[in-house]
């Protein structure tokens, strides 16, 4: 009875040191992507476990998976992600040079392209690039024939520049976040000291080294697992891509679900030395240059006519790159034929659109279907910010133990998970007997089509967080203390208002990527309650094509409304201090 | 000084981490608690409920004026296409709690499949339906699926401006005489007809007899597939096209200036685009055979016996002349261009009688389990 009596305080003080938040946090995790993501691994040694083959235990998938076209997939993904990659990083630390640190024409302007296009998924942009360049599209019809470019277009070449364009903005608002956040008072102090601009560029670009391994890991990651390129371009041309071979082994009939297990785990596993390097590189050094004393900085002034040279130059390039597809696409909307141009001519036509909102019977109304993808888009995007900056904290902390460490590989593996590997493990997983008929059916629900979205959404939107997150200073949260500030107090006083800018725009890309979100969305819908990504896909796929662009190019309009709204409404809604902080170098 | 900086910092993450990682939970539980089903509170509805797996285009179209006309039964449908659904059943299936009733998509290998693999209910043809030959055709001996239309896939759809000058031929074996890169075909491991065409192809070349039901030998099999490959090879070498989809390959033979003179696809696609006036220029010719292609409804094993008999009423209605006017009806320039598999309803109006298009029937229970391996063998030596 004493010893029992004694071991209350004892229990009491062990209970008290365990971190309960943290175990909370993983327990989350696992329900939403560890655990039905590893029973969907599984069944590339465990086939038997998944009632999907005879063996307990074979090695043979793992065999298949590297031979044949399979194989090259994987190699093929491997390179063309590298490539992308450091592109995407390059171009976007230019542009956010640019933008930030010089005084480039239309910086605004240039933000909001970048908003444009990182809303726009790759299978998007891949149709517009056809409705462009296809012989008979709209460049065909002013005068161009762009038959060599087509066939270019269909290969390696056409993927890198789509995922490069894709990743883009990503990696541009990572690394402007880290450059507007970074006064000039480094670049001064390199420059007093001596330095040229070699020298100090090379001082001044390690401070920002969390956004630009950030931005590297990201769009390595965000490449390898991008479905829609692979999908669209992949599938035409001699250049299979590893996320295609694993849908194919997925649609098979029998599905293979062993093989393309492989394929994910390999996926998975390849963005591993990323983060190792990006570990290495910041592991147990310090990047908080955000505080409260952070101070405007100087930009580099271009000589007039430079300066007219620099801005039209990146603008005509993005426009190229980014403008010209949508513009086909929205072009060929106003056709009534498949073809931009057909052997009897253009027929511009709004048949289209008036057939959207008066659909045949074999097309689900888009009123529908855009109101289940705002429901969903809500839902998800409140519950990835959230969900995201508590990981992006955790990722940020500079003495972390192991399980940051497991969480920082966990995350980006998490980002290179296809959305279709994260549908089928959840239907594994929530599907199971055991779980449906004696705890909670959860399958075509929009609970689990909401966990499934937020699973796919959240470690990305985390490693975008962590940039910014990692740059503010512990100190203005130790003043808040000091002041006697209490926990929520602190957080709302000396972290919000940095942050505030960036979890909104956090709020607003998992909102429209929702919108646009197709794997998941295509394996755990909800019978009935399409949303509007299937409901597109759907109708692309058959005569009524037309009319599914058309409603590709409503829905990437209410995508637009909707940031204006947000934007807006942050803009009216917030202090006028909460938009100057971590904007030091717009003060001008 | 720096302890305290620890602290605190560790402070901080520790209270974000405990306020947003309950709140999680609680939203997860709160959301789920809305829409989920919970399993102990369940109970027992007076209408039998159906869930019904389809990739056709009129199917909302049916399953509106089905559950119109009846008070007993509902049911509800999931429309995807053909490869993610025949993916979400077979995750159900390996979960151990398949939840889908009913599959209708177009072709019988899939159905066969099922069959073979056990998660199908046989004898699911209700009493009193009047099939006509082809549809009879299509049936199999243990009714585990049954045929509801039929569509042919391996006519010749082509452009009669771009091929103006260029002689048509009328036999398959005559493709390898088209002008170089001027045919297109699709991709099987994407496109759902594509693959009976192929297995049509193959079974044709060896002489097989057209038949859904009589079976072949291991020679007689091997012998048609090396043919087959060795045609397909030779049209390769003809600069042979291929796109994933009837959209993209429609969309190549449709622009000006076209990519593609002529392709051997779903013909019904071609109908279609040419009944919407999309394709003024086009036009459908069959060569000494094409390959039939049924739409199919199988129904699952692990249905309850009253689900059972509700699919039966359900298929039953699909094969009334109300249901085969249904289907026309809601996708009169899509998937409701097929021919009638009963007696007493006529095809749309543009589409030819059924013996114009010289149906050849494959035996889906001999070429189903072929396709995956018949597939990468095409992927890696067609495309790739």
């Amino acid at each position: 009875m004493k010893d029992s009596v004694s071991l209350i305080p004892v229990l009491r003080k062990t209970l008290g040191r365990v971190r309960w938040s943290g175990i909370v946090l993983w327990v989350v995790l696992s329900l939403l992507v560890i655990v039905p993501v590893t029973i969907f691994l599984a069944a590339a040694i465990s086939p038997r476990l998944l009632r999907v083959g005879p063996q307990w235990f074979t090695l043979h998938s793992v065999y298949e998976a590297f031979t044949g076209y399979t194989g090259r997939g994987i190699i093929n993904s491997l390179w063309v992600s590298t490539t992308v990659a450091l592109l995407a990083t390059t171009s976007a630390t230019t542009l956010a040079w640019l933008v930030t640190r010089t005084n480039f024409y239309g910086g605004r302007f240039l933000g909001a392209m970048m908003w444009v296009l990182l809303l726009i998924p790759t299978w998007m942009m891949t149709v517009g690039w056809s409705n462009l360049i296809t012989p008979g599209e709209l460049a065909t019809a002013l005068g161009i024939n762009t038959t060599q470019i087509f066939h270019a277009f269909y290969g390696p070449g056409g993927i890198i520049l789509i995922l490069t364009t894709a990743a883009l903005p990503f990696c541009y608002f990572v690394v402007s976040a880290g450059l507007r956040g970074l006064g000039s008072e480094f670049e001064d102090a390199a420059r007093v000291h001596g330095a040229g601009a070699s020298r100090m560029l090379r001082t001044v670009l390690p401070i920002v080294a969390p956004a630009l391994l950030s931005a590297f890991a990201i769009a390595f990651a965000e490449s390898i697992s991008d479905f829609g390129v692979a999908f669209t371009l992949g599938a035409n041309t001699h250049f299979p891509m590893a996320t295609f071979t694993l849908y194919n082994a997925i649609t098979e009939n029998p599905a293979n679900f062993s093989v393309a297990a492989v394929i994910a785990g390999v996926l998975i596993l390849c963005t591993v030395p990323p983060i190792l390097a990006q570990a290495r590189v910041t592991r147990g050094r310090s990047y908080a240059v955000l505080s409260a004393r952070t101070r405007s900085v100087r930009r580099y002034q271009f000589q007039p006519l430079t300066r007219v040279l620099v801005s039209v130059s990146t603008f005509a390039l993005l426009t190229l790159v980014a403008v010209m597809p949508m513009v086909a696409a929205v072009a060929t909307s106003f056709t009534r034929t498949i073809s931009f141009e057909t052997r009897t001519g253009i027929h511009w036509s709004t048949f289209s659109y008036r057939q959207i909102f008066h659909p045949p019977p074999s097309i689900t109304s888009l009123g529908n279907a855009l109101g289940i993808s705002n429901q969903l888009g809500v839902y998800v995007a409140t519950g990835t910010v959230i969900l995201g900056y508590v990981l992006a904290k955790r990722l940020a902390a500079t003495r972390g133990g192991w399980s940051q460490r497991i969480a920082d590989i966990f995350l980006l593996g998490s980002v290179a998970i296809p959305g279709v590997v994260l549908g089928v493990g959840y239907i594994l997983f929530y599907n199971q007997a055991i779980i449906a008929r004696h705890v909670v059916s959860l399958y075509q629900t929009m609970p689990l089509l909401i966990m499934g979205l937020i699973a796919a959404a959240a470690p990305g939107q985390a490693r975008l967080l962590m940039g910014p997150v990692a740059q503010i200073q512990a100190s203005m949260a130790e003043a808040a203390r000091v002041h006697g500030a209490k926990r929520f107090r602190t957080w709302r006083t000396a972290s919000l208002p940095v942050l505030s800018r960036t979890l909104t725009w956090a709020w607003v890309l998992t909102f429209t990527k929702t919108i646009a979100e197709l794997a998941v969305a295509q394996m755990l819908l909800v019978p009935g309650h399409e949303p509007v990504s299937v409901m597109i896909e759907t109708t692309l796929g058959t005569v009524f094509a037309p009319i599914g662009t058309a409603a590709t190019v409503l829905v990437l309009a209410e995508m637009l409304g909707v940031i204006v709204l947000v934007l807006g409404l942050y803009r009216v809604l917030t202090p006028k201090g909460w938009r100057r902080i971590g904007e030091v170098g717009s003060l001008r | 000084m720096t302890n305290t900086t620890n602290q605190k910092g560790s402070f901080g993450f520790r209270s974000m981490t405990s306020a947003f990682g309950v709140s999680i939970i609680a939203a997860t539980i709160v959301v789920a608690s809305a829409g989920a089903v919970p399993v102990a509170h369940s109970t027992p509805k007076p209408v039998v409920q159906l869930k019904l797996y389809s990739a056709q285009g009129y199917d909302s179209y049916v399953v509106d004026a089905f559950n119109a006309s009846q008070s007993a039964i509902h049911v509800t449908l999931n429309d995807n296409s053909t490869g993610t659904l025949l993916t979400q059943i077979a995750a159900e299936q390996a979960s151990g709690n398949p939840v889908w009733n009913m599959m209708w998509a177009d072709g019988a290998t899939w159905a066969a499949q099922f069959d073979k693999a056990g998660w199908s209910h046989k004898n699911i043809l209700p009493a009193g339906v009047n099939f006509n030959a082809a549809g009879l055709q299509n049936l199999p001996s243990n009714k585990s699926f049954v045929p509801t239309g039929l569509t042919v896939t391996g006519g010749l759809c082509y452009d009669t401006a771009s091929t103006q000058g260029v002689t048509l031929p009328s036999t398959f074996a005559g493709l390898v005489n088209l002008p170089q890169g001027s045919l297109g075909m699709n991709n099987p491991s994407r496109s759902g007809p594509t693959f009976p065409l192929i297995a049509g192809q193959m079974a044709h070349l060896e002489g097989l007899v057209s038949s859904t039901t009589r079976s072949a030998n291991a020679a007689q099999i091997a012998a048609a597939i090396a043919k087959g490959k060795n045609f397909l090879l030779a049209l390769k070498a003809k600069g042979l096209q291929v796109h994933n989809t009837n959209g993209p390959t429609l969309g190549a033979l449709e622009s000006n200036p076209s990519t593609l003179s002529a392709a051997t696809i779903q013909t019904s696609a071609c109908y279609g685009d040419i009944a919407a006036g999309y394709w003024p220029t086009g036009a459908v010719k069959y060569l000494d055979y094409s390959v039939a292609l049924p739409s199919t409804i199988a129904v699952s094993k692990d249905v309850t016996p009253a689900q059972y008999a509700a699919a039966k009423t359900f298929v039953a209605y699909v094969l009334s002349v109300t249901g085969q006017h249904a289907m026309q009806d809601g996708d009169p320039q899509g998937d409701g261009l097929f021919w009638p598999v009963i007696n007493g309803v006529s095809p749309e109006a543009g589409l030819p009688s059924y013996s114009e298009t010289h149906a050849y029937a494959i035996n889906p229970y001999i070429w189903g389990p072929l396709q995956n391996d018949i597939d990468t063998w095409f992927t890696n030596n067609i495309i790739y």
